[in-house]
C-alpha cells in the first residue's frame, strides 16, 4: 500500500498538509467557537419562529433544542483550558454537531424528513447555505487541528527554531 | 454612458494579466520557501513565527543557519523549484516589472476609455444590490446584472477590490521589503506593522489573490464558460464553436511558458541570471541606488536574537586566532589604492570617528532582525587608502571556505563580495567590529564584517581578511560580482 501510494504520488499529494502549520490557538479556539455559535444561534432562529415553513414537526424542534444545547456545551468545552481533555472533548463534540446539522440538512432536501415534504429540492434557501458551510468550515478547523495544521487553546507550539 | 463592452486592450490585457500573476505566485513561493517561516513584527526570532511551511526542525545541541532550514518544493507549485532562490527572485522582480507596466496601462485605458464605469460603483445601492446577491448566490440560483453593465454587484465590487486595492497592496507591501527603501523610509516599514509584518501581509494578500483565482473560476464556469471565454477571446457572444478551443490554447500556452521557465531555470541559470538580471538591475539602479539609509532604530527596539546565515570559518588557524580575541588578525587592504595599508584589530578600534548605528538587517531569505553595529565608516578607509581613479568597485575576501564551512550550500570556495565603490560611500556602510555593544560575536562575522545598510545581508562579507580596490570583476570567480552571484545566481545589485 505504502509503495503504491508513492509510486502514484498520492502519498505526497496526502502528506502535503505536514507542510503547513500555524501557531495561533486563540485565533483558531476563537474561530471554531464564532463558527459553532453560528450554527447553534440559526437553529434558535429557526425555533423562534424563523424556519422556512410556518410549522414544523416536535421531532425536529427537539433535534433543533438538542443541537443548540450541544453547541453551548461544545462551546463552553472549547474555553476551558485548565481541562485539556474537556476542550478536546468539546471540538469532537462540535464536529459530531456540526456533521448532524449537515446531515439532517441534506436529509431533509434529498430523501425527505417524515411531515416535511415540501423541504425536498429545497435547496433556494440562503440561511440554510449558510448554516451548513458554517458548520462544514467548523469540521474542516477541527480536522486542521487533529492533523497537527492547527492547534487550539490551551495547546502550544514548542517551535525553538 | 460608455458602453461597457470587451475592447481589444482589455481581452489581451486579461490574458497578459493570468501570465504574470501566475508567473508571480509560483516564483513567490519559490521565495517564500527559502525561509518558510511567517513572523509579526520587525524580527524573526526562532520559534515566534505565526505560520511554517516546512517539515524540517533544526538542532538544539549545535549552531545551525538558515541556509539549513531551505526548503526544496516541488517545480509544479514553485518556479523553478528545488531550492532555487536566485532563479525564483529573478523571475518575480521581471515579472513584477511586467504587471505593473500593465496594471498603469490598464488603469490609463480604463479612465481613458471610460470603461472604468464597469468596476467603479457610484450609488450606495450597489452594497444592498451585492448583498441580495449573496442570497441569490446562497439559494444556488444566478442574480441578475447591473443594468448595461457586464457585472453584478457583488461581481463589479469584487473586481474593484482586487484591482484598486488588492494589486496595489501586493506592490506596496512587496516594496515594504526592500533593504533600500526600509533603509531610506523607515517610518513605511512601520506603517505594516514591521518588516515582517509586511512580508506576512504580502503573503495573506497571495491567498487572497489565490481565493479570487478560485472564485473567479468557478463563476466562468457558473455564467457559462463557453460565452464568457468567446467575450474574452472574440469581444462578443459568437463564434461559439471556437470559444472553448481558444480558451484551451490560450491556457496551454501560458502552462507552456511556464514549463519553459522552468526547464531554462533549471538547465541553464546563468543564462537566466544574464539575461533577467541586465533588466532588473537596470531598474534596480536607478530607482533604488539612491536611497540612502536614515536609520536609527531605538535601543528598545534591538532584536534579543539575530539568525545566522552562514557558518564561521572551520580552520585551527580562525580558531586559534579567536581564543586570543583576534590580537593575530591582520585585515589586508589593497589593489588599486594609492596608500596599500594592513591593519590589526586595535589599529582599527584606534582609528577614531568610531560610528555606531542601529539598523534593520535584511537577509534575502526573508528574514530580518535590529542590531546596533559598531566599527569604522567605510569612508574612512577611503580616504587612508585613496582608491585611484581606474578604481570602481572593492572586493571584500573573507576567511569562509564555503565549501569546507557550509556544506548546505551548493558551491565551493573562499567567500567573497563584490561592491560598487559609489554604494560604499553610503554614510552608513560600515566595516563593523562590535554588535549591540560587545565585539563582534564569531557566528556574525569575527572579527570584523561589513554593514551596508541599503542591501540584503549577504553582500555584507563577514570574516573579512582582505579588500581590495578594483577595477572590473569579470575575472574573479565567474565573473557575476560575488560568491553568492556565481554560485547560486543571485543578483549583484540587491537593493530589494
Amino acid at each position: 500500500m505504502t509503495g503504491l501510494l508513492r509510486w502514484t504520488g498520492i502519498g505526497k499529494l496526502i502528506s502535503f498538509y505536514r507542510y503547513i502549520a500555524f501557531n495561533g490557538p486563540r485565533v483558531t479556539t476563537a474561530l471554531g467557537v464564532v463558527l459553532l455559535l453560528g450554527v447553534g444561534a440559526i437553529r434558535l432562529y429557526w425555533l423562534a419562529g424563523g424556519f422556512l415553513l410556518p410549522r414544523y414537526p416536535t421531532y425536529l424542534a427537539a433535534f433543533f433544542v438538542l443541537l443548540v444545547t450541544t453547541v453551548l456545551l461544545a462551546s463552553v468545552s472549547m474555553v476551558m483550558g485548565r481541562w485539556p481533555g474537556l476542550v478536546m472533548t468539546g471540538w469532537a463534540l462540535g464536529s459530531l454537531v456540526s456533521m448532524a446539522s449537515i446531515a439532517m440538512y441534506f436529509v431533509s432536501r434529498t430523501a425527505g424528513l417524515p411531515d416535511l415534504p415540501r423541504l425536498v429540492g429545497r435547496w433556494d434557501y440562503p440561511l440554510g447555505t449558510f448554516a451548513i458551510a458554517l458548520a462544514a468550515l467548523f469540521a474542516v478547523l477541527h480536522f486542521s487541528v487533529l492533523t497537527g495544521m492547527n492547534v487550539a487553546y490551551p495547546q502550544r507550539r514548542c517551535w525553538h527554531d | 454612458m460608455t458602453q461597457l463592452d470587451y475592447p481589444a486592450w482589455l481581452r489581451i490585457e486579461h490574458w497578459v494579466n493570468v501570465l504574470f500573476v501566475t508567473l508571480l505566485i509560483r516564483s513567490g513561493i519559490e521565495i517564500l520557501g527559502t525561509h518558510p517561516k511567517l513572523y509579526r513584527g520587525y524580527d524573526s526570532k526562532p520559534g515566534s513565527e505565526w505560520a511554517r511551511f516546512t517539515r524540517k526542525t533544526m538542532p538544539t545541541d549545535k549552531l545551525y543557519d538558515t541556509l539549513d532550514e531551505e526548503e526544496s518544493y516541488s517545480a509544479i507549485i514553485s518556479l523553478p523549484g528545488h531550492k532555487n532562490l536566485g532563479m525564483g527572485r529573478h523571475w518575480h522582480f521581471i515579472t513584477v516589472i511586467g504587471w505593473i507596466l500593465t496594471g498603469i496601462s490598464y488603469y490609463i485605458l480604463l479612465f481613458a476609455t471610460g470603461q472604468w464605469h464597469r468596476y467603479i460603483p457610484y450609488s450606495w445601492s450597489i452594497f444592498s444590490d451585492a448583498w441580495n446577491d449573496m442570497l441569490t448566490y446562497l439559494s444556488f440560483k444566478l442574480p441578475p446584472l447591473l443594468p448595461g453593465q457586464p457585472l453584478d454587484a457583488i461581481q463589479k465590487l469584487t473586481y474593484a477590490g482586487v484591482i484598486f486595492i488588492l494589486a496595489p497592496f501586493l506592490i506596496l507591501t512587496g516594496a515594504a521589503q526592500s533593504p533600500a527603501i526600509e533603509a531610506r523610509f523607515p517610518w513605511y516599514v512601520r506603517l505594516w506593522g514591521g518588516r515582517q509584518g509586511a512580508r506576512s501581509l504580502h503573503f495573506l494578500g497571495l491567498l487572497a489573490f489565490i481565493a479570487f483565482i478560485a472564485v473567479h473560476l468557478m463563476m466562468v464556469g457558473l455564467w457559462g464558460w463557453i460565452p464568457l471565454n468567446a467575450l474574452m477571446i472574440f469581444g462578443h457572444v459568437r463564434h461559439l464553436s471556437w470559444a472553448l478551443p481558444a480558451s484551451l490554447t490560450l491556457i496551454a500556452a501560458i502552462v507552456m511558458v511556464h514549463v519553459a521557465a522552468t526547464i531554462w531555470s533549471l538547465r541553464s541559470p546563468r543564462t537566466v541570471q544574464r539575461a533577467l538580471g541586465s533588466i532588473i538591475s537596470y531598474g534596480r539602479r536607478q530607482l533604488l541606488r539612491p536611497m540612502t539609509s536614515r536609520q536609527n532604530y531605538a535601543p528598545s527596539q534591538l532584536s534579543t536574537e539575530h539568525r545566522v546565515n552562514g557558518k564561521p570559518p572551520d580552520t585551527d588557524e580562525y580558531k586559534v586566532m579567536a581564543v586570543h580575541d583576534f590580537l593575530d588578525w591582520k585585515l589586508d587592504v589593497g589593489g588599486l589604492v594609492e596608500n596599500p595599508r594592513t591593519f590589526t584589530l586595535a589599529e582599527l578600534r584606534a582609528l577614531g570617528g568610531k560610528q555606531t548605528q542601529r539598523v534593520m538587517h535584511n537577509c534575502i531569505q526573508g528574514w530580518s532582525s535590529i542590531g546596533e553595529w559598531s566599527g569604522v565608516p567605510f569612508r574612512t578607509m577611503i580616504d587612508l587608502v585613496k582608491p585611484l581613479p581606474q578604481a570602481r568597485h572593492v572586493c571584500f575576501l573573507t576567511m569562509q571556505d564555503t565549501g569546507r564551512d557550509e556544506p548546505s550550500a551548493e558551491g565551493a570556495g573562499q567567500f567573497y563580495e563584490i561592491l560598487d565603490l559609489d554604494l560604499v560611500r553610503h554614510p552608513q556602510c560600515l566595516l563593523a567590529y562590535e554588535m549591540n555593544g560587545q565585539p563582534l560575536p564569531i557566528k556574525h562575522g569575527a572579527p570584523l564584517r561589513l554593514r551596508i545598510e541599503n542591501q540584503v545581508g549577504f553582500k555584507m562579507a563577514k570574516w573579512i581578511e582582505r579588500i581590495e580596490f578594483i577595477s572590473g570583476y569579470r575575472g574573479i570567480g565567474e565573473g557575476m560580482g560575488g560568491w553568492r552571484e556565481d554560485n547560486v545566481f543571485y543578483d549583484k545589485d540587491v537593493a530589494i
